[in-house]
């Protein structure tokens, strides 16, 4: 059994980050995140879900990566640690158990 | 850097705002995010869009997940900390030995003035204080319109008293006092005098003198008792007790000691040391609605207004006389402050003028020290400079510099407060001396450790702030560098601020000019008649009833050449009369008419002159009902022929004086009318030639009247000295006005000593090249000092005006003044600079005078 659990923003951001591998950082995760889902979430949710993920030990990040457009300043990049893998994996397993099963009647609607 | 036309920028003060909240260690990349994001924006959208997006989004990193926690940085002030602050403040204090000495000497000097000042300044505000019941207490005043103008006054007739307590309900009590002075009080063999009063019971009720034995309300009560003080007491019957004791008033009244209370203070505004039943008074004299010779003290029921009491008591006093008189109540706690009024009005003239001008003086002095102490910790700020450098790339902050220069600051300050009140206990009975007062430095009194501290500490701050924020400013790039650091800014402050000190010091110096030429003018007043070889015996007892025999008496002694007597002393006439006739007068018209009464020889012994007629002579039997009038009256009354006028209640003008210096020598002379009286004159005069024997003359005098007045001493003054007497209290203040304007130049000096001796050491090299090359001594002497003549002149330009209406505005108040002339003037204006230039002028040649050698040796 996991002990914590992470919400559905946290699953997608921590999927992302997994995703851009190694080039995860603020603006790239929100990029990819409108590019994938088609969601606008803020800057500031996305670094506020960054931290909760670092603070529960999910994501490790380094300095790097300083640009002009930046004014200088340099990027955090995030990476997902082990233990960010394993819930990942529990998450999906979990998910996976639950749809097996789904008996045929419960999911089918009709749109007519 | 690429040279790209010029790129959008966030908006800056979105940008100040995210640095201020956000954590420091998210700044960057939080930043960095934002402005990434803002290229694409403004591609997007164009500027003001991205601009109101970054804002907006700026706004929503406010959560508490990039918020900066409190920081927890290293406790600054730790033990080693402090210690290093102190070793360095105390080798800064040694080496340069000449600064902190006039640093120190001088933040003393003004302290040690405002402390004085404040000393007398909490006394004069204590007045009165110590009544309990002093938000109710009132004194019974009245309005008068005379000669156009109304007249206040706090003289009020005896009956008012019982009036007010028994018509209005508002005043839960009301008393009279009067009949003020010194009294003949026997006991037993000795006869000695004391500072009496006449009270009704109720003013007891009213005031607080807290008795130490016995009832004083009780005992005023009955016409055969006193109330004594408690020193009194003791100067009269030792350690006995003293209750119960018989003394007699005057030779004739035979009183018991009923009650005694303790010493009244000083700072009260009636002062006296025994207290006798109004009774008294009353049994003696029949105190009538037209005699206003008392003082009506009322105390109102709580929670009642005097408003409402004016109104009802308005009109009382104009029933009970035939003159238009507006009675009021005024608050007993502002009459100390507040007792000069114009037209009705309070204004700032009495008591609380001396206050304010003293308050201000005590301020000054000490801003002026504060100055001092700024300019010249800003001027050593070189020395400094790289310590501060030093210290800021080892990671202090700034605000933690100015902490530790405010606390050096501080420290400085406090030393100087000891020496302060050092100086103060020193110098504090000369200066009792001066004031006449008898301050003290209480330190048990949490009132004065509060004020001191409370002086420290602002003194501290406003002198050390300052120099504090400047030294904190200096980048440590530029000063480790070596670049001079004392711009031209720094420069124009500093001769701002000595500008300022010399505006203040020759103002001062003005002012006492013009206060000491004025005095002396009036010092030199010519009096109208000759003070010289006059004495005037004070009559008691029914010596005034056998004033012929005295005379008689008197002239028999050789070198007596005339002898008078009078209702008042010549010196000061208290009688004034209203309502005088005179032919010619206008419906309405009226004025203050001093009126006295004399026996015959009155001209001759006081040695006034007649412009017109003749004196009271005996061959007349009609004198009886004549009179004489001085010039003033004469002209007031518009008189154009006034021998054989008559005026007032039938007394046919005889004879016009020529006017004479009575009262206040500050005014002109008031009008007077003199009549003749035979009988009850308490003031007999006796003229006699100064020559060697006139002390033996003096004691014959005093046998002659010893014989006709057996029981009584001989009291007797000269009127000359009796005149001086007006004087002590304008000659103390002048001299006080003196004393503190030359402590105020003398710190401004001080100031001057150390700046001039900074500059000149700064400008060493300077010096020692220009010698090399040929200058004089004269010359760099007169180059260094230049700098400073300046603000002198500046000062000087600016304070002449202001002294000049200052002065003007005082003197507008006196009749007798002089005029303000240029002399005055130039003359602060060349003592400043002589002044300034012996301060600079000392340190410049020493300056000059150094060996070029000494000054280029390291270059």
């Amino acid at each position: 059994m996991r002990k914590t659990y992470i919400g559905e923003l946290e699953e997608v951001v921590l999927l992302t980050v997994a995703l851009l591998y190694d080039e995860a950082y603020g603006v790239a995760i929100t990029q990819e995140i409108k590019a994938q889902t088609e969601r606008n979430i803020s800057i500031s949710a996305v670094h506020a879900t960054l931290h909760r993920l670092s603070e529960k030990g999910f994501v490790n990040s380094r300095m790097g990566g300083a640009t002009a457009e930046r004014g200088g300043r340099r990027k955090r990049f995030f990476t997902v640690t082990p233990a960010g893998s394993r819930i990942l994996h529990d998450i999906q397993d979990t998910r996976e158990q639950l749809w097996r099963q789904i008996p045929t009647q419960a999911l089918q609607w009709k749109m007519g | 850097m690429d040279n790209h036309p010029h790129k959008p920028h966030p908006p800056r003060w979105a940008d100040r705002l995210l640095e201020s909240f956000c954590a420091p260690h998210l700044l960057e990349e939080v930043q960095g995010d934002l402005y990434e994001l803002y290229g694409g924006w403004v591609q997007e959208y164009g500027a003001r869009k991205a601009n109101r997006l970054y804002v907006f989004h700026t706004l929503k990193f406010f959560r508490p997940n990039t918020m900066r926690k409190k920081t927890m940085s290293s406790p600054m002030v730790t033990a080693d900390m402090i210690r290093n602050y102190l070793t360095i403040a105390w080798r800064n204090l040694f080496i340069h030995r000449l600064y902190s000495f006039l640093n120190i000497t001088g933040l003393a000097v003004g302290l040690a003035c405002g402390i004085l000042l404040l000393l007398w300044l909490t006394h004069k505000l204590s007045y009165d204080k110590f009544h309990k019941n002093l938000p109710g207490i009132h004194l019974m005043m009245k309005n008068q319109m005379l000669g156009g103008e109304i007249r206040t006054g706090d003289a009020t007739p005896a009956p008012l008293s019982a009036a007010l307590r028994e018509q209005f309900p508002e005043i839960s009590y009301a008393g009279c006092t009067g009949g003020r002075g010194e009294k003949l009080f026997n006991l037993g063999e000795e006869s000695t005098y004391a500072s009496g009063i006449y009270a009704e019971p109720d003013v007891f009720n009213i005031m607080t003198f807290p008795a130490v034995a016995g009832n004083p309300v009780e005992a005023l009560h009955d016409p055969g008792s006193l109330v004594i003080s408690e020193s009194t007491a003791r100067k009269w019957f030792g350690e006995a007790d003293p209750l119960g004791k018989t003394v007699r008033l005057n030779n004739t009244h035979d009183l018991q000691v009923a009650a005694i209370i303790r010493d009244v203070p000083s700072n009260s505004t009636i002062r006296f040391d025994v207290v006798l039943p109004f009774r008294l008074l009353e049994q003696e004299q029949k105190l009538k609605w037209d005699n206003y010779s008392f003082m009506t003290w009322i105390m109102l029921q709580p929670n009642t207004g005097q408003e409402a009491l004016n109104d009802k008591v308005k009109d009382l006093l104009s029933t009970k006389s035939d003159e238009q008189v507006e009675l009021f109540a005024y608050p007993f706690a502002d009459y100390h402050l507040f007792s000069s009024f114009k037209n009705g009005k309070p204004n700032n003239n009495g008591n609380i003028a001396m206050v304010i001008v003293l308050g201000s003086l005590c301020f000054f002095i000490v801003l002026i020290a504060c100055i001092n102490f700024m300019n010249l910790a800003t001027a050593r700020s070189e020395r400094r400079a790289r310590e501060v450098g030093v210290r800021k790339v080892m990671g202090a902050r700034r605000r933690i510099i100015i902490g530790q220069f405010l606390s050096e600051a501080m420290v400085m300050t406090f030393l100087s407060l000891g020496l302060s009140v050092l100086i103060v206990n020193l110098v504090l009975p000369a200066y009792n001396q001066l004031i006449q007062l008898d301050l003290e430095l209480n330190f048990s009194d949490w009132q004065i450790w509060s004020m001191l501290l409370g002086l420290g500490l602002i003194t501290g701050l406003v002198a050390g702030s300052y120099p504090a924020f400047f030294l904190s400013a200096f980048q440590p790039v530029r000063v480790l560098k070596g670049v001079i650091v004392t711009g031209r800014k720094a420069a124009w402050l500093r001769k701002g601020l000595v500008s300022f000190q010399f505006f203040i010091s020759i103002f001062f110096i003005i002012t006492t000019i013009v206060v000491y030429t004025q005095l002396e003018h009036i010092r030199n007043r010519p009096l109208g008649y000759d003070q010289e070889n006059l004495i005037e015996i004070t009559a008691q007892g029914d010596m005034s009833q056998r004033f012929d025999l005295v005379k008689h008496d008197l002239l028999q002694l050789p070198g007596v050449s005339s002898v008078s007597a009078g209702t008042d002393n010549l010196v000061w006439m208290g009688g004034g009369l209203t309502g005088f006739q005179w032919p010619g007068k206008a419906p309405g018209q009226d004025f203050n008419l001093t009126a006295t009464w004399v026996n015959y020889d009155w001209v001759e012994t006081a040695g006034l002159s007649l412009v017109e007629g003749r004196d009271f002579s005996p061959a007349y039997r009609s004198d009886a009902s004549a009179c004489l009038l001085n010039e003033a009256a004469v002209e007031r009354m518009g008189l154009s022929d006034p021998i054989g006028t008559v005026v007032g209640e039938n007394n046919t003008v005889i004879g016009v004086v020529q006017d004479f210096i009575y009262n206040r020598p500050t005014t002109d002379p008031q009008p007077m009318v003199v009549f003749l009286r035979q009988d009850n004159l308490n003031h007999f005069f006796v003229r006699f030639r100064n020559d060697q024997q006139w002390q033996q003359r003096l004691a014959q005098i005093e046998q002659i009247v010893k014989t006709h007045n057996p029981d009584y001493p001989f009291n007797f003054h000269f009127t000359k000295d009796e005149y001086q007497h007006n004087f002590d209290e304008i000659q103390s203040s002048g001299q006080i006005a003196t004393l503190f304007s030359g402590l105020a130049i003398f710190i401004a000096c001080l100031g001057l000593v150390g700046l001039s001796a900074f500059v000149a050491e700064q400008r060493r090299k300077e010096i020692g090249i220009r010698k090399v090359l040929g200058a004089t001594v004269p010359h760099i002497s007169f180059s260094l000092s230049r700098d400073f003549f300046q603000p002198v002149v500046w000062a000087f330009v600016l304070a002449a005006p202001v002294a000049g209406w200052a002065m003007q505005q005082m003197l507008e108040g006196i009749d007798y003044r002089i005029e303000l002339s240029w002399w005055m003037f130039s003359l602060a204006g060349v003592l400043a600079l002589i002044i300034a230039m012996l301060t600079v002028g000392f340190q410049s040649v020493k300056a000059a005078l150094a060996n070029p050698v000494d000054s280029l040796r390291n270059e």
